[in-house]
């Protein structure tokens, strides 16, 4: 059973032309992204700045129009559901910096029940107001936040309220931005467990985007890998972590320092050389090939496509079946 | 009235309080620490957001804000580094003592090509002439691994990439050969594989010139990868210090239990959930009577909210500030 699918998913903002007068262009980000997620499970999305991890993320629930190939929603061609504005309730997004996303003058119980007046107009006062207590209360945050304003909240608060928001319409699948990259580690880790915890108690399905491949593995089903707008990897979590495939999906592994002095000691002067690269000079062939420790001549002109590897996949030509 | 060199120390620092006069009155952020750094030695000290560990190191770098006050004493090269006059700490910050930012861009002039910008400390602090400070901080740009240096310092700040810009600061930091580079979470703003290079580094280089190094983060993976001794900060006191391994495998302090406890790694078997510390980090107010944990300490008894713990020997070279762990 699938909720979320996509089919050879590319995505682009639209930039001026070369010339004052020229017609604006397409800047392709995400290439050809194929994925299915069930219900009540966590997509873990991880790559690198400008990667295209995060406008995947807004594309999946077409916070941004795809410039070709399908989501699909329930089985649906997101394009296609005509009332989308309504149905919104069922796919949600939260942000890295949640006071960003509020309006400092609203208090926050007005903040959480707006998004319902869209959703169910015909809700009263004490209705939004009953809903967005029960919100309140499932992430943690007691009644009386509903009277406060954004500026009163810590990070960590922040973030509970941006999930409360998220939560009051009741949705099926929440993308999660970097949820918790701006956050101390022991509030970081307070917001993977409650979003754990609503995953299990409300059978939430999660797209969860961060450059942090540990608390990725805490939290996710299977997770893929992308590298300049392409998925090199996309795999089960377990078997991802156990041995990753892809040259990149190692290096990054390899590149994350562990709280562990002994383990790290072992492991200086092994960094990968290079630069990241940019989308706007992408290269020929592989979209690794500038970086990779194991390339070939044929790597920079031809790229690799995602080949299966038993039940899971990777894009690079030198990988053993 | 100089002071006579203490021990083999490169740095001591004894009782160091900051604290900020607020218009609600006044905020302790640093609260009596003492420390000590041996040359050539890299000390972290880790902690989360208000637990005072960067207001640390901008008081030992005379950058302390306005509404800021420093006490106690931090012993560099025999000299207090807190109670010299301005001209004098500009001659050791310019030769012996430099400090690196979380955001290379805020500390890079933007109008100057970045060869003037590194050459204009040596011409300044050691009398180099103008063409022998450019050949230098070229040859600095190469060894933090710049491609194409010569052509490089002819260029400006914004036509660095981040790990690049964060390259050319430590390039700076570590031209002048200081005794001591004060490092405020240098990576933290750096995707993962260039922040790899970046302390690989940092390393590299302090083993070459024997810099040491205090790295403030809140990584403790960062402080794993670089450090040999630790500091475990918690509003604005120690909890628990000593050397990276041991405090690393036997953490004594609940709150750097509670701290490993929460962070996720790539390679021990997975818990159902994350370890948790309840509440938050304190965010300014007055200091407690007790420790400043105790709040959020699921061990805790009676007189931890009463009493400060002392930091206390709790093996070689290690202390902690704990009732539950002290000599007791």
């Amino acid at each position: 059973m699938t909720l979320l699918q996509t089919r050879n998913l590319d995505v682009g903002y639209r930039i001026p032309g070369p010339g004052l007068l020229s017609k604006p262009r397409i800047l392709p980000i995400v290439h050809d992204v194929t994925l299915s997620l069930p219900p009540g499970q966590t997509l873990g999305i991880v790559g690198e700045s400008g990667c295209g991890k995060s406008t995947l993320g807004r594309a999946l629930i077409r916070l941004i129009e795809p410039t070709g190939g399908q989501v699909l929603w329930d089985g649906t061609d997101l394009a296609l559901i005509p009332d989308l504005r309504r149905r919104r309730a069922e796919l949600q997004i939260i942000f890295q910096d949640p006071v960003a996303a509020l309006d400092p003058r609203m208090t926050l119980g007005r903040l959480i029940s707006r998004p319902l007046a869209t959703f169910q107009p015909g809700l009263s006062r004490a209705d939004l107001a009953a809903r967005a207590a029960d919100a309140l209360g499932r992430v943690g945050l007691s009644g009386d936040f509903a009277a406060r304003y954004p500026h009163e909240l810590s990070g960590g608060q922040a973030q509970r309220v941006g999930i409360a928001r998220a939560l009051v319409g009741r949705p099926r699948l929440i993308v999660c931005d970097e949820p918790v990259s701006a956050l101390d580690v022991s509030i970081q880790a307070q917001v993977v467990n409650l979003l754990m915890d609503l995953q299990e108690t409300e059978g939430l399905a999660l797209v969860f985007i961060s450059h942090n491949l540990a608390v990725v593995r805490h939290i996710s089903h299977q997770v893929m890998v992308m590298c300049l707008g392409r998925v090199v990897e996309h795999a089960p979590r377990d078997a991802f972590y156990a041995k990753p495939l892809h040259p990149y999906s190692q290096a990054l592994m390899k590149a994350v320092p562990e709280p562990d002095p002994a383990r790290e000691r072992s492991r200086t002067g092994q960094s990968l050389p290079g630069e990241l690269a940019s989308v706007l000079n992408p290269p020929a062939g592989c979209v690794f090939a500038r970086r990779c420790p194991r390339v070939q001549p044929r790597c920079h002109t031809d790229r690799p496509a995602l080949r299966d590897f038993g039940g899971r996949q990777a894009a690079c030509h030198f990988i053993e079946a | 009235m100089p002071l006579t060199p203490m021990t083999d120390n490169l740095l001591s620092v004894r009782d160091l309080s900051v604290s900020f006069r607020l218009p609600g009155g006044a905020m302790t952020a640093v609260d009596r620490v003492s420390f000590t750094v041996k040359p050539g030695e890299v000390l972290g000290i880790v902690g989360e957001s208000g637990s005072g560990k960067s207001q640390i190191l901008f008081s030992l770098m005379g950058l302390l804000a306005a509404n800021g006050t420093v006490t106690g004493r931090a012993e560099f090269q025999g000299r207090d580094l807190l109670a010299m006059p301005p001209k004098a700490l500009d001659a050791v910050r310019g030769v012996s003592l430099s400090m690196i930012f979380q955001d290379p861009m805020t500390s890079l002039n933007p109008y100057k090509r970045v060869g003037d910008q590194l050459a204009e400390g040596l011409r300044l602090h050691k009398g180099l002439s103008r063409a022998e400070a450019w050949q230098a901080a070229v040859q600095m740009l190469t060894r933090v691994r710049i491609p194409d240096a010569a052509a490089r310092a002819r260029r400006y700040p914004h036509e660095f990439s981040g790990g690049m810009r964060q390259r050319v600061m430590i390039a700076m930091a570590l031209l002048v050969r200081p005794a001591l580079l004060l490092a405020d979470e240098p990576t933290t703003a750096l995707d993962v594989t260039i922040q790899a290079q970046v302390l690989d580094l940092m390393a590299d280089l302090a083993r070459e010139i024997g810099t040491a190094i205090i790295l403030v983060t809140h990584d403790l993976g960062v402080v794993a990868r670089l450090c040999d001794r630790v500091i475990v900060l918690y509003g604005g006191r120690i909890m628990e210090q000593g050397p990276a391994e041991p405090l690393f495998a036997t953490p004594a302090h609940p709150y750097s239990r509670g701290l490993l406890a929460a962070t996720p790694r790539l390679t021990d078997a997975l818990t159902p959930r994350l370890g948790t510390i309840p509440g938050a980090p304190r965010s300014g107010g007055a200091m407690l009577p007790g420790c400043p944990f105790a709040p959020r300490c699921t061990v805790k008894l009676p007189i931890c909210e009463t009493t400060q713990p002392p930091l206390a020997p709790i093996g070689p070279d290690r202390t902690a500030a704990c009732h539950l762990t002290g000599a007791a």
